[in-house]
């Protein structure tokens, strides 16, 4: 009996912040690879993160410019970048400029020269920038032929030569089809960026990648001082999720509140809060996470609208210290960039800050917030967007409290932008209502998926320790959730 | 605009002292061996027409400073000519001023571009002996 042995494929890190998880692991060694897209998309600086990444002294980089940006200007720019190192730059890292070669020579001649240079430097990543620029020119007599031929010995005397190899190309997706380049690579890296009214949103997909179990879809990514940094779309539903249940109740911070919800929230759920501007679903926040934090539980609180020291300084007036969690390490309160921001990196953010307290709590407030926050692009994905995100969280083990203001009217039912009971495990309504010329508030316990509750209404008021729920029953009225109700006294009389 | 910061001019003075006597009888002036020596090298950076358009600029900066290097002019090549005119029309002196001139300028522009720990690192590629870190221990010119 033989035993089948896999070839075992190193693989090589991006040196790109989430990107590796996107391609299944790394970069495969010795893959012959394409980095696509339209001018200014990143693809040089990806492939300078990637050099930066990979190149030694032992098994150094060869970074082939060609007729595009001019080297000079090229090092100008990228040593902004902190992935730039110094260090590598002669040593580890070589520019080597074909330019000459490739104006006067053909197909051979430019094979010729990319061939010498790798077997003199014997390096471990080349880097053909661009390659596009090179196919575009049509070198003498070349044809389609002649240009599969060129990309094809070019693979295999890389490939064998043990580098990793990346070509760089302004190509539209119009172009994939029939250019002899993509099917000879190993991988296919698409960068894409668009404008949608004042927000740019970068995006990349892994169209192909020989041999690698990769994250399909496109992927968000930036393109910051620190270089590139992708956010994986699939971040939630990936192998991390499976945290078992644990059936525990945690308290909201009011006991009569736990009580209506059967012992409190079960951990884990996903829990959303609604109700009209004013009706107290910040002051709920706050209690749930002070409750944690008095039971030694860390906690994040996502914010949108506010900044977090004006918070913080709000829950104060509640008598809720959150200032004392913040400094020592309890408690995060992000302020997410408003505007142009996108679910996976408010996804990114949040899970980093989630890992980096241990929180087993979680506020978001609020879902219109967010919202707003996102670039127009992402709206329209808003509530699948968020869908994963609540998986992602939850699969953790952490429960969230999620904040949505209703248009509430006293004429017809209070509308909503999102699908509530598709989002979360359970919900609790927050409204005004009028009696006798007076404006009261309500609160009840609408859905809890994980068991029974409470189906009665009670009157709530915010007092200076926050939300304070009556326990005397609201007899004599129906018709409370319409925010108008009638007294069943005058009622029976008619 | 003068690129040719003291400490320039002194790592220039460096750079042609130890191309001053190349020990093999050549007749080129030592600012034209130091061109020729870091173009070799740039070329195959920034392409032959990138070291050619840097050494013009290099050039043209240079004769703004001194007058002499008039006659100075970049072939397609990359290789310069009109030294030997620049060299009988001015005093020895103030010839081999504005030979430090003309590389001081030269690596000021490498270093507008690509920084001063790069442009040393390519100087220290071609001159692995010299000092690089010394400062100006001699009168500029």
């Amino acid at each position: 009996m033989t035993t089948r042995t896999k070839v075992a494929i190193n693989k090589l890190p991006t040196g790109v912040p989430g990107l590796d998880r996107i391609l299944g692991g790394g970069l495969p060694e010795f893959s012959f690879n394409i980095i696509a897209g339209t001018p200014g998309c990143g693809k040089t600086t990806l492939a300078h993160q990637i050099t930066f990444a990979n190149a030694t002294a032992e098994r150094p980089a060869l970074y082939f410019t060609i007729l595009g940006e001019p080297a000079l200007k090229m090092l100008r720019y990228q040593q902004q970048y902190d992935f730039y190192d110094e260090a590598k730059m002669g040593s580890a890292i070589r520019f080597i400029n074909l330019s000459e070669v490739v104006l006067n020579g053909d197909w051979d001649q430019v094979l010729d020269a990319i061939v010498k240079e790798v077997e003199a430097v014997n390096p471990a990543i080349v880097v053909v920038d661009s390659f596009r620029s090179l196919v575009r020119k049509g070198l003498p007599e070349s044809n389609e032929m002649q240009l599969q031929g060129f990309v094809q010995r070019l693979a295999m005397h890389l490939t064998s030569w043990q580098a990793t190899t990346f070509l760089l190309g302004e190509y539209s997706e119009a172009e994939l089809r029939g250019d002899p380049v993509f099917t000879v690579a190993d991988g296919l890296l698409w960068l894409h960026q668009s404008m949608n009214r004042n927000s740019m949103v970068r995006k990349l997909q892994v169209m192909k990648c020989r041999g690698q179990d990769t994250l399909p879809g496109m992927h968000i990514f930036r393109i910051t001082d620190a270089g590139l940094q992708a956010f994986p779309r699939m971040l939630g539903l990936g192998p991390l999720q499976n945290q078992k249940r644990t059936g525990r109740r945690l308290s909201m911070g009011i006991p009569e509140l736990d009580a209506m919800m059967g012992g409190g929230i079960p951990e884990g759920d996903s829990i959303l809060v609604a109700g009209a501007s004013g009706t107290g679903k910040s002051i709920l926040c706050t209690q749930f996470i002070a409750e944690g934090l008095r039971q030694g539980e860390a906690a994040i609180i996502a914010v949108f609208e506010e900044r977090p020291a004006e918070y913080a300084s709000r829950a104060n007036t509640f008598g809720l210290d959150l200032d004392t969690s913040r400094q020592n390490g309890k408690l995060e309160i992000l302020y997410l960039r408003p505007l142009d921001l996108t679910v996976d990196e408010a996804l990114f953010e949040i899970m980093n800050a989630v890992k980096r307290v241990g929180a087993k709590r979680l506020v978001i407030d609020s879902l219109a917030g967010f919202e707003r926050a996102l670039a127009p692009d992402f709206r329209e994905d808003f509530e699948e967007s968020l869908y994963r995100m609540f998986v992602a969280l939850t699969g953790h083990g952490v429960t969230i409290l999620s904040t949505l203001m209703l248009e509430e009217s006293f004429v017809k039912p209070p509308a909503s932008n999102y699908s509530i009971s598709f989002l979360t495990d359970d919900i609790i309504r927050l409204r005004y209502v009028e009696i006798d010329g007076v404006m009261r508030k309500i609160l009840m316990v609408s859905k809890m998926r994980g068991g029974d509750h409470s189906k009665v209404i009670r009157e709530y008021t915010i007092t200076d320790k926050g939300m304070a729920i009556s326990t005397a029953l609201l007899d004599g009225y129906h018709g409370l959730t319409s925010g108008l109700p009638e007294s069943t006294e005058q009622s029976d009389t008619t | 605009m003068n690129l040719a910061s003291p400490h320039l001019r002194a790592l220039a003075k460096r750079l042609l002292a130890e191309e001053h006597d190349p020990g093999e009888g050549a007749s080129d002036p030592a600012a034209a061996r130091v061109c020729g020596k870091l173009g070799a090298l740039l070329s195959k950076l920034a392409g032959p027409a990138g070291y050619r358009s840097l050494l013009t600029r290099a050039v043209a900066l240079a004769q703004a400073e001194a007058p002499s290097l008039k006659t100075l002019h970049v072939l397609p090549d990359g290789s310069l000519i009109g030294f030997y005119e620049a060299e009988a029309g001015a005093e020895k002196e103030e010839f081999e001023r504005s030979e430090v001139v003309l590389v001081a300028q030269l690596l000021g522009l490498l270093i507008t571009f690509i920084g001063g720990t790069l442009t040393l690192q390519l100087v220290k590629e071609v001159w692995p002996a010299i000092d690089t870190q010394a400062s100006t221990d001699s009168p500029t010119p």
